[in-house]
């Protein structure tokens, strides 16, 4: 798992891998026949069940940890202080006329820029990344040697990687050192233009939230029915997920709110408040890493929140939560491969929702919420 | 957006559980502001504050396949702890395999939280849903409330 302090590794997702390397666990995006369909990228964590339990109670956020332990921000696997900007060198690539994504190298590297942008612009996040001129070998991603890289990677033929993409960390003396972004070619050869192209921005947000130290959450607990969002344009349509591109192309709020928690731009602690509780069975038992969903309501608008899974004792905490009125979504895991976690956890219990007020700068414990078994598929 | 959105009622059903729908939300005159999550431990429940109105169930296409169904919820209740379950719809299959697991079939919009008086709250939320609607209010201390809705009227 750990090579002295530093930790790094890469892994395809579980399914198909015909590998079994050693080392931390990178994300990686995996687009499976009816996501792309619809033009979604779904993010798969991999792992064969090495991911301990939460850190601590209550944190159960999303944050990656030394050992690929999923817990919250306390001791979470992040940039230093003094790391930003951090710079992304931008692989060489043979493959853009290959696959006709892009006239030029140019033109690959401006649609670089605007993906990675869409993080720097998170205001109440503190973070910086750019681009260097500089440009490197297509074979030089994916070590740790010290040099952050992003690009096509032709790892993924050559190695049989049954992935979209995947993050390569290296975590050591207490901080990220390094990170590479290796995205498959492969992917990106078929499908309209703009449908490409959107994909691709949604994978490069998704590893380079990786790269930031973030890891997956939940995906939504209702089906995707775009229609409905125009029978009423208010409607909260559930989607706690990192970069997964369910909306399009761009971060969601909990993306946001997850990059705002890791590096808070002044003000954000104060701006925003938490949520705890506990969440157990109707008759007993600790609803093991169930999952909390807020839905911030607005003046005129109710969008998604930060999301969290509770941990093996069912306490769950949530921060960086907008001040104000707020509906709790609790549901189980609906995905194994959102995370891994030990031993035992809620599947199926029926969803419900509760409703919380959320102050700035304070902590809101909700009454122990009791979550009743089944949920009957009636289709 | 595919097909076309074509509302065949509404037809609006509206009934309440519990005490006869007030004229103004319970408690609205005792007093604004009271500290968020006032504790209930150490009073009995008085489940007379626990009341719920349904209106406006719309029946509708949203394409030419799918029938929805919409209603909004009110609901006044003075226990922080009270919660909706959702019992049904739920679609997918019922299998072991987690990726199966079934997943709710109801959509949440227009939300509205209110506080009224030293204890009282006020929800309203409109749900969507297709076939059967069936849902449980549970507030801590009282017998649930049940409420089952069709494509065109609910029960309690």
């Amino acid at each position: 798992m750990s090579r002295g302090v530093t930790r790094r590794g890469r892994r395809p997702c579980g399914a198909g891998s015909r590998r079994n390397r050693a080392g931390i666990v990178a994300g990686i995006l995996v687009g499976v026949a009816t996501a792309i369909a619809v033009g979604i990228a779904v993010g798969i964590v991999a792992g064969s069940g090495a991911l301990a339990a939460p850190a601590s109670a209550g944190t159960a956020y999303r944050f990656a940890h030394p050992g690929f332990v999923v817990g919250g921000e306390e001791g979470a696997q992040r940039w230093a202080d003094d790391a930003w900007p951090v710079r992304y060198r931008v692989l060489e690539n043979a493959n853009l006329e290959v696959n006709g994504n892009f006239e030029s190298a140019a033109a690959w590297r401006e649609f670089l820029e605007a993906a990675i942008g869409q993080w720097n612009s998170v205001e109440t996040a503190a973070i910086a990344l750019e681009l260097e001129e500089t440009v490197a070998e297509q074979d030089a991603g994916i070590d740790a040697d010290g040099i952050n890289t992003i690009g096509f990677s032709s790892a993924f033929a050559e190695e049989e990687i049954p992935a979209a993409g995947f993050a390569s960390w290296d975590f050591s003396g207490g901080a990220l050192q390094s990170c590479d972004v290796a995205l498959n070619p492969e992917v990106f050869r078929t499908g309209a233009l703009q449908d490409r192209l959107d994909r691709m921005t949604a994978l490069v947000l998704h590893e380079v939230g990786h790269c930031l130290g973030l890891l997956h959450s939940v995906v939504m607990p209702m089906p995707f029915y775009a229609q409905l969002t125009e029978v009423d344009l208010t409607g909260f349509y559930p989607d706690p997920t990192m970069s997964y591109g369910r909306d399009g192309p761009f971060l969601m709020p909990d993306d946001e709110i997850a990059v705002s928690l890791l590096y808070p731009a002044p003000g954000f602690r104060a701006s925003t408040g938490s949520l705890s509780g506990t969440i157990r069975f109707e008759g007993g038992g600790p609803a093991r890493f169930a999952y909390v969903q807020a839905v911030e309501i607005g003046e005129e608008d109710a969008r998604a929140g930060p999301g969290a899974f509770a941990d093996g004792d069912g306490v769950f905490r949530l921060e960086g939560v907008r001040p104000g009125p707020v509906l709790l979504w609790i549901h189980p895991m609906l995905i194994l491969s959102a995370h891994h976690f030990p031993g035992e956890w809620a599947l199926s219990f029926q969803d419900q929702w509760l409703w919380a007020e959320v102050t700035a700068g304070g902590l809101t414990e909700v009454p122990e919420i009791s979550v009743f078994r089944g949920r009957g598929a009636v289709r | 957006m595919t097909g076309s959105r074509r509302l065949v009622g509404p037809a609006l059903f509206g009934f309440l559980l519990g005490a006869p729908l007030p004229t103004a939300p319970p408690s609205a005159a005792a007093g604004e502001g009271a500290p968020t999550g006032a504790s209930q431990e150490d009073a009995a429940p008085d489940c007379s504050l626990l009341r719920f109105l349904a209106t406006e169930v719309h029946e509708g296409f949203v394409d030419e396949r799918e029938r929805v169904s919409r209603l909004r919820l009110s609901l006044w209740y003075s226990d922080p702890g009270t919660s909706i379950h959702l019992i049904s719809p739920y679609y997918g299959s019922a299998h072991s395999d987690i990726r199966s697991i079934p997943r709710p079939l109801a959509f949440l919009s227009g939300f509205s939280f209110e506080r009224s008086g030293a204890e009282g709250r006020v929800q309203r939320l409109t749900i969507s849903w297709i076939g059967e609607l069936e849902l449980a209010i549970r507030s801590p201390g009282c017998p649930p409330v049940p409420l089952r809705c069709d494509e065109r009227t609910c029960t309690g």
